[in-house]
């Protein structure tokens, strides 16, 4: 491409994209910045209402309580687990899913996709939900944290459209050799879909690591809590909830510790991402058959 | 034939979904759910406390954790309760959040018919599972197993307990949260006054000129003479009581209750003095003596204005001024914060809405004679003046220290502290005075004047307080009227008019849609509720 | 439709040209019994963690009493269908929905699509890289930050009113004015959720040939050319898509957002079903009210999905959803 010479409008339009891009980014950064500064501040500058993009009387002492309580790290590495395996599952089943569906010869593939919509239209009542997921043995079980979000709807449609798309000839001249559309799925499309598996890959990562509801519902044992949950101990409000009691008496300031907390629970999912965007490069997904 | 795998498929999700609906809705039967139970109920507590498990016995007990874990069946808490009472207790953790979280956590636990033996029902719950058979009645028991509970609660809020059983046989299902004292309080910043050279104002337009005074003058002696805000409010109308309070409006927290007008319980919301009262707050606004950003305020820039120096008077509640007053003097060191009272309207009869029953506090679940006696003796124990200051201070240890005779109370830290689970829900002044000395015994000179101040805006707000005519009215006047029961008319058109966008005479089109979308049903009903307790 | 799923059959047969036109299902699995056995674990995932929930959605047609259960409790009818529609702000909370669904499609929906496509127009890696990480940091705060965030920008002390003191202009209110809030709503969820947006698509920009653009500027197409007659048709499918998951969607709007974003000031442009069902069925756990007003929601939306695909499928055959 460099060989070509670009016209004067157009080096105009890029250097306008990048500029326009990069003046709208620091917006993007605005609640990131409030909120790592609100941790790095005094409880009482944070309650006078004086932080916002820069911390105002620095202090660790939010950070230092965070690191010393061992039950948050002990959810963080639970929730690390869940993410991890819980997304290799999730990739895996919606693969499976979604060639079938995404073959013209599967005859059930238009019964099914209209299967799988319903059910993202369609909103199940949370109680009925609640007694099924008990009734299959999940309750305050590790699994429940993994196993009823192995798969979205909208993944799986987005897996199939993707599938659908990938060149038809590749496969046939793969079937012709006289591969199985096992073989088929895990040597040939898999490795050419890495755009989508990453992209897949981080919508079911971050639904794993951010599961609030579940959790809530399912789990009892404290040895079991993901760190949404465990996050919800800085949430409370105590204000006109009880009579009595001492509140306020001792100050115990939750607004820089609740800021340090939503950090240490976004910074590492939030880092994910970088990392898969190799998976982005133009023409991935044939380079690789090439 | 194409069409032959499709109907096949259908005729086989129909037979899934068939036997798996049966099975899964069976869940709500509590009858069969027994076993679950008793499974369930083990793995909440601590493994090690099995071979106890036949000597003391234990109560789920579930309310809003401030910032702890679990509750422990051999915790320091559950310790300290079973030694005077025989009876643990433990709790798993349930997230707050707001109440929405404990509520979800709650209604699916109800679903599957494992209730908590001993819980605080939240918004308005409880009525739905007495209608559903679902709690211990507690008419007979509560008085033998309770006896403090029974003797310290007045009888006429008995009566208003018993006018919430569904069956109209005035049975006992639940024991109330229940201060005998005034509350609520409106402040004023004396050092302001002093600065402007003004006297404590006794009535609206001496209040009124005060007002302007903070305003136009450098009331905070910072410098500069526009930053003050003479009164502040918060989003939704809310914390500014007084406001509505001086024209014998029944306010609670910036919610209209009920009260009598012309001797009838009517919802001040509709009444003239709430017409007054709203014209009056409008001037305010208008005049910049409001806060132009009352209703924008979340609690957070409502806290930090008044952390600032920032504002000359505020409603709220009278026991945290010393939180506030703290924080003030971080910035201006000569604060001197006290009680504004409630300046007199000229014709009107003015006062603080005391609600005697704050709200439903504990319920016990109906499951067999023993929980329940079980659980009532836990209420007694929280009950009891013996226990007065187990129940307030907690665990030695864990909650405070003894140091030099004084007992010292530790900072709060939801790694080690247990929720004081049992916390008194019986409060009159006895019992906050004795909180006040726990303070000021273990607190510095600095901060001895900061509670003294504090401790005399809790005594001088006392008068000003007034039990309002519907206290404790149960919710379910207002089943079927979802928009009257959360005042979301009565907001919008109460925060459209103080700003101005709506004339005052909008007040009246409102009194009519509120009557014509349900008002006038919900008044029968609370008037009908009115006759049954007999006040 | 039946003709499309057909003719797409027929076409693959005469591709591989090895399928009889009447076969039994015996023959069916013997052939085709590896894509089924991959379709079983999803087909059961669904059946069960969705199917058999979703038939508790019978409870819209009782008084659903938690305590005792689905089948003691007793049939209503439309009893709470009837209650919503006879809602006496039902036309204002309708109407509020249908405009804010409305922008959400117009305005909402097409910006990470013109997002993605800019990011793909430049030409430093490190800096694309960097920036699509800072544009969808913003999706990671929940709405109470960020509407917080707004609440302070909008203030009586905000930036922007601090902006317009200094060119003499009076403060305004934002938040308390109707006629900013849907303007805030449409601008607060590009900026929470544009970035996020542009991951699938960047994904499916990845997909395409790199042979294509090579042709094309052979071809002497210059960079804003290719854009509209490269990479935007070539994402259409997945675009398309796209569209018809979010208009299922239609209207049930993002609660969290509205519901930090609202005050009383602006219930009349604000209000809208979710917000109305929160006020019946959250804070009064009438789990029959709110699910009736879901099911009212979802028919909605699979009416409009129904349509809008058969009309995708018009645009491109083998498009669309199903």
């Amino acid at each position: 491409m460099p060989a070509m010479q670009a016209s004067l409008g157009e080096r105009l339009f890029r250097l306008g994209v990048i500029l326009a891009l990069g003046a709208f980014g620091f917006l993007m950064l605005v609640p990131l910045l409030k909120v790592v500064s609100t941790s790095f501040s005094s409880p009482y500058a944070v309650d006078a209402g004086r932080v916002f993009l820069w911390p105002v009387d620095f202090t660790l002492a939010s950070w230092a309580k965070i690191v010393e309580r061992t039950a948050l790290w002990r959810s963080f590495g639970l929730t690390v687990v869940v993410t991890v395996l819980g997304t290799t599952l999730c990739l895996l089943l919606t693969a499976l899913m979604a060639y079938p569906m995404s073959k013209r010869e599967f005859r059930p593939a238009r019964l099914l996709a209209v299967m799988v919509v319903i059910t993202m239209i369609f909103r199940y009542p949370i109680i009925p939900y609640f007694l099924t997921v008990r009734e299959i043995g999940l309750y305050d079980n590790f699994w429940v944290l993994i196993v009823p979000n192995l798969l979205t709807a909208y993944n799986l449609i987005i897996m199939r459209t993707f599938f659908r798309e990938l060149p038809r000839e590749l496969e046939e001249a793969a079937q012709m050799e006289g591969c199985g559309y096992f073989r088929t799925l895990f040597h040939l499309v898999l490795p050419i879909s890495k755009a989508v598996l990453a992209t897949l890959g981080i919508f079911y990562a971050v639904m794993l690591w951010n599961q609030f509801m579940h959790p809530l519902m399912f789990i009892d044992n404290q040895h079991l809590y993901p760190l949404q949950l465990r996050l919800r101990e800085y949430m409370v409000s105590t204000e006109s909830t009880l009579a009595s009691g001492f509140e306020g008496s001792v100050p115990y300031n939750n607004a820089t510790l609740k800021a340090a907390t939503v950090i240490f629970a976004t910074v590492p999912i939030l880092a994910v991402y970088p990392f898969l965007q190799q998976h982005f490069v133009k023409g991935a997904t044939l380079g690789s058959v090439k | 034939m194409a069409h032959t795998p499709r109907r096949w498929g259908y005729a086989a999700m129909g037979a899934v979904l068939a036997t798996a609906v049966l099975s899964g809705c069976s869940g709500g039967n509590a009858g069969e759910q027994s076993d679950g139970n008793r499974t369930n109920a083990g793995n909440g507590g601590d493994p090690g406390g099995q071979g106890k498990a036949e000597e003391t016995r234990y109560i789920e007990v579930w309310r809003n954790l401030d910032s702890t874990f679990a509750i422990e069946k051999d915790g320091p808490y559950s310790k300290m309760v079973q030694a005077d009472t025989g009876v643990g207790l433990y709790m798993p953790f349930v997230a707050w959040n707001s109440g929405s979280a404990y509520v979800q956590k709650l209604n699916t636990r109800i679903a599957s018919g494992e209730l908590p033996d001993l819980f605080m029902p939240w918004q308005g719950n409880e009525a739905a599972l007495m209608k559903q058979g679902a709690l211990a009645d507690l008419t007979e028991l509560l008085p033998e197993y309770a006896p403090h509970v029974w003797d310290r609660i007045p009888q006429e809020v008995w009566d208003v307990v018993r006018s919430a059983d569904p069956s109209g046989e005035g049975r006992i299902y639940y024991v109330p949260l229940v201060q005998t004292y005034t509350y609520y309080g409106a402040y004023i910043r004396q050092d302001w006054l002093d600065n402007v050279g003004m006297e404590l104002p006794r009535t609206k337009d001496e209040y009124v000129e005060v007002l302007r005074a903070f305003r136009d003058q450098d009331a905070n002696g910072n410098g500069d003479p526009s930053d003050e805000i003479p009164v502040t409010g918060r989003e939704q109308g809310r914390w500014m009581d007084h406001l509505f309070g001086m024209y014998g409006v029944a306010m609670w927290e910036g919610l209209p209750m009920w009260d009598l007008y012309d001797g009838e319980l009517t919802y001040s919301a509709i009444t003239p003095n709430m017409k007054a009262a709203l014209e009056f707050a409008q001037m305010l606004y208008r005049e910049r003596l409001l806060d132009p950003n009352t209703f924008l305020n979340k609690g957070s820039e409502w806290t930090a204005k008044i952390y600032n120096d920032k504002v000359g008077s505020w409603y709220h509640i009278n026991q945290g001024m010393n939180v506030r007053i703290e924080n003030i003097a971080k910035v201006n060191p000569d604060v001197n914060l006290v009680a504004l009272g409630l300046p007199e309207v000229d014709g009107y009869d003015g006062f603080i809405t005391n609600t005697q029953i704050n709200r439903p506090m504990w319920v016990i679940a109906d499951k067999d004679e023993q929980t329940t006696i079980d659980a009532l003796s836990l209420l007694e124990w929280s009950a009891d003046p013996a226990h007065a200051e187990q129940v307030q201070l907690g665990v030695e240890g864990m909650h405070y220290e003894v140091q030099d005779g004084k007992r010292i109370l530790l900072p709060s830290d939801p790694d080690r502290q247990e929720t004081r689970m049992l916390a008194s829900f019986i409060t009159g002044m006895d019992e906050v005075q004795l909180q006040a000395q726990f303070q000021r015994d273990s607190s510095t000179p600095e901060q001895l004047r900061v509670f003294e101040m504090r401790d005399a805006i809790v005594a001088e707000m006392q008068p000003y307080g007034k039990t309002v005519a519907g206290d404790g009215i149960p919710s379910s006047i207002y089943d079927g009227y979802s928009d009257l029961k959360n005042h979301t008319m009565y907001q919008e058109y109460m925060s459209k008019i103080i700003i101005g966008e709506w004339p005052i005479d909008k007040f009246d089109e409102f009194v009519d849609k509120w009557t014509k979308s349900g008002g006038e049903e919900v008044t029968a009903r609370a008037r009908a509720w009115y006759n049954l307790i007999g006040r | 439709m039946a003709d499309a799923a057909q003719a797409r059959r027929t076409s693959h047969n005469t591709a591989v040209g090895a399928r009889p036109q009447r076969q039994g299902l015996l023959r069916e699995l013997r052939n085709y019994w590896p894509l089924y056995a991959m379709a079983m674990p999803g087909v059961l995932f669904f059946l069960v963690f969705k199917y058999v929930p979703l038939a508790g959605s019978v409870i819209a047609f009782k008084d659903y009493m938690i305590f005792k259960g689905l089948a003691e409790s007793p049939w209503v009818g439309w009893k709470h269908f009837r209650a919503f529609f006879e809602y006496p702000d039902f036309a204002r909370v309708f109407r509020n929905t249908l405009l804010i669904g409305l922008y959400n499609l117009v305005f909402v929906f097409p910006f990470p699509i013109v997002l993605a496509l800019l990011f793909n127009e430049l030409r430093s890696m490190a800096y694309k890289r960097t920036l699509q990480t800072i544009y969808y940091v913003p999706h990671f705060f929940s709405w109470v930050i960020i509407a917080g965030i707004t609440f302070d920008v909008l203030s009586n002390t905000g930036i922007v009113n601090a902006l317009r003191e200094w060119v003499g202009l009076e403060p305004v209110l934002f938040m308390q004015e109707e006629r900013f809030f849907r303007s805030i709503v449409v601008l607060t969820s590009i900026w929470r959720d544009a970035g996020w947006g542009t991951i699938v698509l960047l994904a499916a920009i990845a997909g395409i040939n790199p042979e294509v653009y090579e042709s094309a500027l052979v071809d002497g197409a210059g960079r804003i050319r290719q854009i509209f007659s490269i990479t935007l048709p070539l994402i259409m499918p997945t675009v398309l898509v796209l569209f018809l998951l979010q208009i299922g969607h239609f209207l049930d709007l993002s609660f969290e957002q509205i519901y930090n974003l609202l005050t009383p000031m602006t219930y009349g442009v604000g209000d809208v079903i979710d917000t109305y069902v929160y006020r019946v069925g959250i804070i009064e756990a009438q789990y029959s009210s709110t699910t009736a007003i879901g099911l009212f929601q979802s028919v909605i939306g699979l009416v409009l999905v129904l349509g809008f695909n058969s009309l995708a499928k018009r645009y491109q055959r083998e498009g669309g959803l199903f």
